[in-house]
């Protein structure tokens, strides 16, 4: 009984996917008989031979060639609103279609500058890693003596995840937002504190971030022919709020004794460092990417600066709390500034629609340039 | 230049403008702040006067081990930076109070009085030093004329001499406050400029447990001693009760003596310092002791002629470590706040006339013991505490220095 379950159940599949090949064959013989037709200048039957794969059957790139081949009919029936609306659908199945003056009609070139596919938006993720690097405004000792104190920042590396949007002003220019999660971390470290004394200070803390920025990509790195990566800069301003901040201290107090060096080392808890920060900064940043073209959607991979634009300590907590009055911790007034990598995703929303200006002037030039190559 | 080159370049002015730099980030820490002294080992603050030209000669004790006691002094400038500083005196050397020389032969130096560990038990003997305002010692002189006597306070007098006003104790050997049961007179030595012991009562009180805080000329003819004492108001010694300590004070006019006492009856008042004010006020504060050993503060408050005006008692758990009159008529008071475990965290307030709080404020870590030791008023209104401040591993002279509101800002 078993046996004979499993043989009907392997038919079936078998049918189906016999009737799933015969239906693509069907479609892509249907295209090139359409494609036949036209050739004979037979053109009043191909929309008719195309309906029924065009409603269901064709694959995305059987459509574009379905839609470009009915783009050619309706242009010599003299029915422009209908070509206009193929080449819309050519667009459809592929938004990165492009007309080429050696291979393409020249009327359907002219017709294709017209159109548009590229995405007015499109929405992007990355995560990477990063590090801060601390530019003292005022360095402040929670000491003095006869031997300088001496004070040294280490970066430590921190993470980074946030998502994007741009909004496409051109080929070439884009204006972005970006909301982000941001860890930052530092070292710092005293010496000669009390002659001889050291102190390590690390602190942690998580920030939301708002940047906005002006991207410019270009269509190619210089002189090279490959459009497979594609560079882009941009700058912009970020917008940062501190959410939360971690502090911890180890004291080494050194002493010289009769049997030499002595030292007693004491560590801080966790300190919630919030309260001796001023949770608003702003950051102006550089960096660049590399766009990674995948199917439609790009890969990147982005490197960026942030200059620290404003103090980051909250200027009348310096000598508060349990920082300084319980541990000789005092911050430095400080800017962060904080350099990233990151890889990521870009997601673009094409959307392909009729321009109001038509790019038209080009496709002259490229014709007497090919004429002039042969 | 292009339109986009002007708008970029307007964009980078923005930008760097909106940067905060050195030179538009007011230096808020270089005005009001926490400075911490030290070197090897544990230092303590004790006293500290501010000259004329501003900078501050803070008085100190360093200890490199249990019994090795060092002078340690800093002369730092108006903003807490170090001018020097410097280890002085022997070993076995403890100070306690530091004034500047207005007078005689030795004016414009400062000088510290210190008591010495003698060899024999914990007995002590007196020393005053003379230092230059570069921290060069110019001379000194030894007090030793009992088995043991301890120094509280140094006053220098209008003729350049100095007198010292602490304690003696000729049948036992204790260096600070004496139980009850250890008797000890009112010591008052009297130094000429030079250094060189005048005729001058050394020591009076009769029976009891006396220590004299603070000696102040009026006249030639008229002075006055504060001190605290388990004397009964009669005079008679208690011994049974070690609650009977009261601020005492003296008046000697004319060779005549009269004195009072403050405290109550089943509670026992030790004074720290007393101040006087420019109004001829002056203001006592010390802590009060209860019989469950809860403290707090005592202030009392004396008129020109050493009669009581006013004494009030605040909420336990405090000590009265100094005070300093502040404006007109006002004071400022430092203390310790006694916290769970023991541990302490330096209080400040400012007093009205009527000795009610104008403001108060804490200074110290959750768990670490921080005590204060003197305050000061800076010409401006500014205010300085000296204290010591534990620092998890290590104790630190700790000078504060705040905004006549007691605040950083």
């Amino acid at each position: 009984m078993r046996s004979v379950r499993t043989s009907v159940g392997g038919s079936l599949i078998l049918l189906s996917t016999i009737l799933s090949w015969a239906q693509e064959v069907t479609c892509e013989q249907v295209l090139n008989q359409a494609t036949e037709e036209f050739n004979s200048g037979r053109f009043y039957g191909v929309p008719g031979m195309l309906a029924n794969c065009i409603s269901d059957g064709f694959t995305r790139e059987q459509r574009q060639r379905a839609y470009l081949l009915l783009t050619q009919v309706y242009l010599l029936l003299d029915d422009p609103l209908a070509a206009e609306n193929s080449y819309l659908e050519v667009l459809e199945a592929n938004p990165e279609f492009a007309t080429d003056p050696a291979v393409d009609p020249i009327d359907v070139v002219y017709l294709s500058k017209k159109f548009t596919a590229s995405p007015i938006f499109s929405l992007y993720a990355r995560l990477g890693t990063n590090v801060s690097i601390n530019r003292v405004i005022h360095e402040i000792l929670p000491a003095s003596g006869p031997t300088p104190i001496g004070t040294q920042y280490t970066i430590k590396p921190g993470m980074l995840a946030s998502g994007g949007i741009d909004w496409n002003y051109s080929e070439h220019l884009a204006l972005s937002a970006e909301i982000g999660w941001t860890l930052t971390d530092y070292k710092r470290e005293r010496f000669n504190v009390f002659g001889r004394d050291r102190q390590i200070f690390f602190e942690r803390a998580n920030w939301l971030q708002l940047p906005i920025m002006i991207k410019y990509s270009f269509s190619r790195f210089y002189k090279s022919q490959v459009r497979k990566f594609l560079p882009q800069a941009f700058a912009g301003v970020s917008f940062n709020y501190m959410f939360s901040s971690t502090g911890e201290l180890e004291i080494f107090n050194n002493n010289q004794g009769d049997n030499g060096l002595n030292t007693i080392i004491a560590s801080s808890p966790k300190i919630d460092f919030l309260p001796y920060r001023d949770q608003l900064n702003t950051t102006f940043f550089i960096g660049g990417a590399v766009k990674y073209k995948w199917k439609l959607d790009y890969l990147f991979a982005d490197l960026r600066y942030g200059f620290g634009l404003t103090n980051l300590v909250a200027n009348t907590t310096t000598f508060t709390g349990r920082p300084m009055q319980e541990f000789g911790h005092v911050d430095d007034y400080f800017r962060l500034d904080n350099l990233s990598v990151s890889i990521g995703f870009i997601k673009p929303l094409y959307k392909p629609r009729r321009l109001k200006k038509a790019k038209t002037r080009t496709v002259l030039k490229s014709v007497k340039k090919i004429n002039n190559n042969e | 230049m292009s339109r986009k080159g002007l708008l970029l370049n307007l964009l980078l002015v923005c930008i760097w403008l909106s940067c905060d730099t050195g030179g538009n980030i007011e230096p808020l820490f270089k005005e009001h702040f926490i400075k911490y002294y030290g070197e090897d080992g544990d230092q303590e603050g004790r006293d500290l006067i501010v000259n004329p030209d501003g900078t501050i000669l803070i008085l100190g004790s360093t200890q490199l081990s249990a019994q090795r006691r060092q002078i340690f002094v800093v002369k730092a400038d108006a903003v807490g930076n170090i001018i020097w500083q410097k280890r002085m005196g022997a070993s076995f050397e403890d100070p306690r109070d530091i004034e500047l020389v207005a007078t005689g032969p030795f004016a414009g130096n400062f000088v510290i009085l210190t008591n010495t560990r003698k060899p024999v038990g914990d007995s002590t003997l007196v020393k005053l030093i003379i230092v230059d305002q570069n921290g060069n010692k110019q001379d000194s002189v030894e007090y030793n004329a009992w088995q043991s006597q301890y120094g509280y306070s140094v006053t220098t007098t209008s003729d350049g001499h100095f007198i010292i006003t602490g304690n003696t104790s000729p049948e036992a050997f204790n260096d600070g406050p004496m139980a009850v049961a250890d008797l000890s007179d009112l010591l008052s030595i009297r130094f000429d400029g030079n250094l060189n012991l005048t005729t001058w009562p050394t020591d009076f009180g009769g029976e009891g447990d006396i220590m004299g805080i603070k000696y102040f000329e009026i006249s030639p003819a008229e002075h006055y001693f504060a001190a605290y004492t388990d004397k009964l108001l009669s005079g008679e010694l208690n011994i049974s009760s070690s609650y009977d300590y009261n601020f005492w004070f003296n008046k000697v006019k004319d060779n005549v003596r009269t004195d009072f006492f403050e405290g109550g009856a089943a509670t026992a008042e030790r004074m720290s310092w007393i101040t006087s004010s420019p109004s001829g006020t002056y203001l006592a504060i010390g802590t009060t002791t209860n019989t469950s050993g809860d403290q707090s503060i005592l202030l009392t408050k004396v008129i020109n002629g050493f009669t009581l005006t006013e004494s009030k008692s605040f909420s336990s758990g405090f000590q009265g470590v100094h005070a300093c009159s502040y404006g007109v008529n006002r004071y400022l008071i430092v203390g310790n706040q006694i916290r769970p475990g023991n541990t302490r965290n330096i209080w400040l307030a400012k007093v009205n006339p009527a000795l009610d709080i104008e403001f108060q404020t804490f200074f110290g870590g959750e768990s670490t013991d921080d005590r204060a030791t003197a305050v000061a008023e800076l010409p401006n209104g500014d205010i300085l505490v000296l204290g010591t401040m534990n620092l998890t591993n290590q104790d630190k002279i700790a000078l504060i220095k705040l905004n006549p509101q007691g605040s950083f800002e």
